[in-house]
């Protein structure tokens, strides 16, 4: 079913990106710390799952990973934090995710559409 | 997990970075104000509080203002009320090299923070609006 794995496929991205935001949010916060280090989610493997399951229609596989991303922990990188870094990779966390919810409500809108016959 | 808890790190920073402010401002205020004898000359420090790595992930651990002693200045000044009776005022140790680099910095880290804050209110808000087109 096209239309589930391509709503799961944005779920999971959006969550993905709301990850990436949220880990340099707390980098951002601690940033004036003492010996802070900044952390990062590990998002790799999360992603293969993303593209693999997203070319081979696996809805499921994409749902599961999307449910997953809440028990996620973050990891220590052990580099210093630099805001000016933390705070690019958050704008453009924030961009994507907008434009993945753009892109959603799209989506939901032609689906709206093709079941009712008007907006 | 409440639906603002994205907010709570932002939140945390910039109650953070404006303690730093504050502490940086009252220090520099009394760079200048004598200690009286027999009396330890202190100066007010952010404290981050407990740091484990929960704390940490959820950048939540309250920070608190507090005072500790500091080192003291002593500047030669016999006719001063305050003076010892070798004619010494005592001062607070201020470095104000390091006082005003505190400000700078927890001032940009106060901007970044609600540049944090924005940012994920707005991802916040847009993802309130799903569907409703």
């Amino acid at each position: 079913m096209g239309s589930e794995v391509t709503i799961e496929a944005v779920r999971l991205a959006m969550g993905i990106e709301e990850l990436k935001a949220r880990a340099a949010s707390i980098n951002i916060a601690n940033a004036g710390k003492p010996d802070a280090r900044a952390l990062r989610f590990d998002l790799e493997s999360v992603q293969a799952t993303l593209l693999q399951a997203s070319r081979s229609g696996d809805a499921n596989a994409l749902r599961a990973a999307g449910d997953a991303l809440a028990s996620l922990e973050p990891v220590r990188t052990g580099a210093e934090i630099r805001p000016d870094e933390q705070v690019g990779d958050m704008s453009v966390a924030g961009l994507r995710y907008q434009a993945l919810g753009e892109a959603l409500s799209r989506r939901l809108g032609l689906m709206r559409l093709a079941i009712t016959g008007r907006n | 997990m409440p639906i603002e808890s994205i907010l709570d790190a932002a939140r945390a920073g910039l109650s953070y970075e404006r303690l730093r402010l504050d502490a940086a401002s009252r220090n520099i205020a009394g760079a200048n104000v004598p200690v009286a004898p027999g009396r330890q000359p202190q100066l007010w420090r952010a404290d981050a509080g407990a740091a484990d790595f929960r704390a940490l992930v959820s950048g939540m651990p309250a920070p608190t203002l507090d005072k500790h002693v500091a080192q003291v200045r002593e500047v030669h000044d016999p006719g001063h009320p305050l003076a010892d009776p070798n004619g010494m005022v005592r001062y607070p140790a201020v470095d104000l090299v390091d006082e005003m680099t505190t400000l700078m910095t927890a001032s940009r880290g106060y901007e970044a923070n609600v540049r944090s804050f924005n940012l994920l209110r707005s991802m916040m808000l847009r993802a309130l609006e799903l569907g409703a087109k």
